[in-house]
């Protein structure tokens, strides 16, 4: 796809039996969060509570996981949210809905922006518009303490291998619960050379707001309150933007919207059918 | 789905993740694929009880074959086994599916049996459910004959003898019944997207011609063979003699009685044991390893 080889994976059929007919059900593609991360951690929650009645596709984004990892100056939302399509394109999947999480987000959202027509719902958890960085260290400094304040903002302003590893160590278990921290650092196939050439270059610019009311898809907004990475007053701005929009917030939940409120699972897949 | 294989795009569905997550890491599951009966036939013959259990152990990829169900029809000069294998080839290299398990059943059956035959690296195991090499006519006639009278067996020697949409009518109303010990669920013929005319080519072309005993020789891999002893349309005789094509210490043969076509409906532990030969039988061969399935004699 466009040069890259992608990695996607599919769990449901898409046609059911149904008495005498086949029942086609809705597509929902995943889109992972991150940067650096992959889709691996949907599979252990959202994506098989979804595959009972869609079908899930989940998808590594260039660089991440099992796809190719490209080249560095290739790793920006336009190419992530063109992939995206000329892979759906490839397998002939028409007007998905799509799921982004945390920094999915930015590529559901630019998707959506692009090619509204080609989406027939938007799923977003804790979507920002674009990442306000002193708001995410205040909010990193209120939730876990002056070290992960200190932390989040030595690696968004000297992105490095040094502060990423601090940054890590002293603010991953802000963002998620620190029962879970481990698992979520271990299984997915990191790619934190692309976490830190984000941070240091397209999250200081994005910004996906002016382009917000072109999306015309009936959109699920997810609001966590204790997910430092996308602060609440963040995520206000993406559902004032949107024009057609319900929200559902979880209060005291963190990034791991899915495991620290699982009720959010239903929400999606009501939205969902 | 859909993706464009060379001039034609074929349907697919999938059930069952590829990777999944065990206690502390990821885990790679064989794909199976499954090639339907037919030709005229689709893939949702397989909806119903072997795809959600196979789903189970293994990735299932469903895939309607040119001509049929909501692939591109194409026209009847296309369908043709050399044709299908080469379809389905292009399909394994626009997904990357390397090595899967193939499954087939009747015309899908020679449909797997021509594709590994022609590319003996690209499949990890055949599972053949009502398989032969060739078409004895007289062979099923006289199944008809036994299953059904006397009545059968001359409406299916006239449409073996004339294959017209007329002789076809009446060889489905007739013959159709006595494919199976327990009758075929209405909703499952219901469900599937005919094209009568691709069953009636294919008699009345490839079928009369076909002979795989040579080319199933060059098979290299594990082949799990089943066969109804009361199929008359794939015959036990012609899975014996199939049986006996193939590359002696790579096969398993199961005859089944009291079992008639497509035997999972009537013998339910076949699917059982095809759960385990792909769980098994695919995993990757150690190096040096001369070939033989581990659990399979």
């Amino acid at each position: 796809m466009n040069g890259v080889r992608l990695f996607f994976d599919i769990q449901g059929a898409q046609l059911r039996p149904e008495g005498p007919w086949l029942a086609e059900h809705p597509i929902v593609v995943i889109v992972h969060t991150g940067p650096g991360s992959d889709h691996t951690a949907y599979k252990e929650h959202i994506g098989p509570y979804l595959a009972d009645t869609a079908q899930v596709v989940y998808i590594d984004l260039r660089g991440c996981g099992l796809s190719d990892r490209s080249t560095p100056e290739t790793w920006n939302v336009e190419s992530w949210s063109s992939d995206l399509h000329g892979l759906l394109e490839q397998i002939g999947v028409e007007r998905p809905v799509v799921l982004g999480a945390g920094f999915g987000c930015y590529v559901a959202l630019r998707y959506a922006q692009r090619w509204p027509a080609d989406v027939s719902k938007l799923v977003l958890s804790n979507p920002n518009a674009r990442a306000v960085t002193e708001r995410m260290i205040e909010r990193y400094g209120e939730l876990g303490g002056a070290k992960a304040e200190a932390s989040a903002r030595e690696f968004f302003e000297r992105p490095s291998e040094t502060s990423i590893a601090a940054f890590l160590r002293d603010c991953f278990t802000v963002m998620v619960p620190p029962v879970y921290a481990a698992r979520l650092m271990l299984m997915p196939i990191w790619n934190l050379e692309l976490a830190i050439h984000w941070t240091a270059t397209e999250m200081k610019t994005l910004d996906l707001r002016p382009g917000l009311g072109a999306i015309e898809a009936p959109t699920l907004v997810l609001a966590a309150s204790h997910d430092p990475q996308y602060p609440p007053a963040s995520i206000a701005e993406v559902i004032d933007g949107l024009p057609d929009v319900c929200v559902e917030h979880y209060p005291g939940a963190r990034h791991s919207v899915f495991r620290d409120a699982p009720e959010s699972m239903a929400a999606i897949a009501e939205f969902v059918a | 789905m859909k993706i464009a294989v060379g001039d034609v795009e074929l349907f697919f569905d999938v059930e069952g993740p590829k990777v999944v997550p065990s206690e502390d890491e990821w885990v790679e599951r064989p794909t199976v694929v499954l090639l339907h009966a037919g030709p005229g036939a689709d893939h949702s013959l397989y909806k119903d009880l072997v795809g959600p259990r196979l789903a189970s152990v293994a990735q299932v990829v469903y895939l309607d074959q040119r001509g049929d169900g909501r692939s591109s029809r194409s026209d009847a000069a296309h369908w043709n086994l050399d044709t299908w294998s080469d379809d389905l080839r292009g399909f394994l290299d626009a997904l990357e599916i390397e090595r899967p398990v193939l499954l087939g059943s009747a015309i899908g059956s020679l449909v797997a049996l021509t594709f590994a035959s022609r590319y003996p690296d690209r499949a990890a195991g055949l599972v053949l459910v009502s398989a032969v090499a060739r078409y004895v006519h007289q062979r099923s006639v006289s199944e008809f004959d036994r299953l059904g009278g006397a009545h059968a067996g001359e409406v299916a020697a006239r449409y073996f003898g004339d294959p017209t949409e007329a002789t076809f009518a009446d060889y489905m109303n007739v013959c159709l019944p006595l494919y199976t010990r327990r009758p075929l669920d209405p909703d499952v013929i219901a469900r599937m997207r005919i094209n009568p005319e691709g069953t009636v080519n294919w008699t009345r072309a490839e079928a009369a011609k076909l002979d795989l005993r040579e080319a199933v020789g060059r098979i290299t891999c594990p082949v799990l063979l089943f066969a109804g002893e009361d199929d008359p349309s794939f015959t036990l005789a012609g899975a014996e003699e199939l049986a006996d094509s193939l590359p002696a210490g790579l096969t398993t043969f199961r005859r089944i009685p009291a079992a008639g076509h497509g035997v999972f409906r009537d013998a339910p532990w076949a699917l059982d044991e095809t759960a385990e030969f792909i769980r098994v039988g695919s995993s990757v061969r150690p190096e040096g390893d001369d070939g033989a399935l581990v659990g399979f004699s």
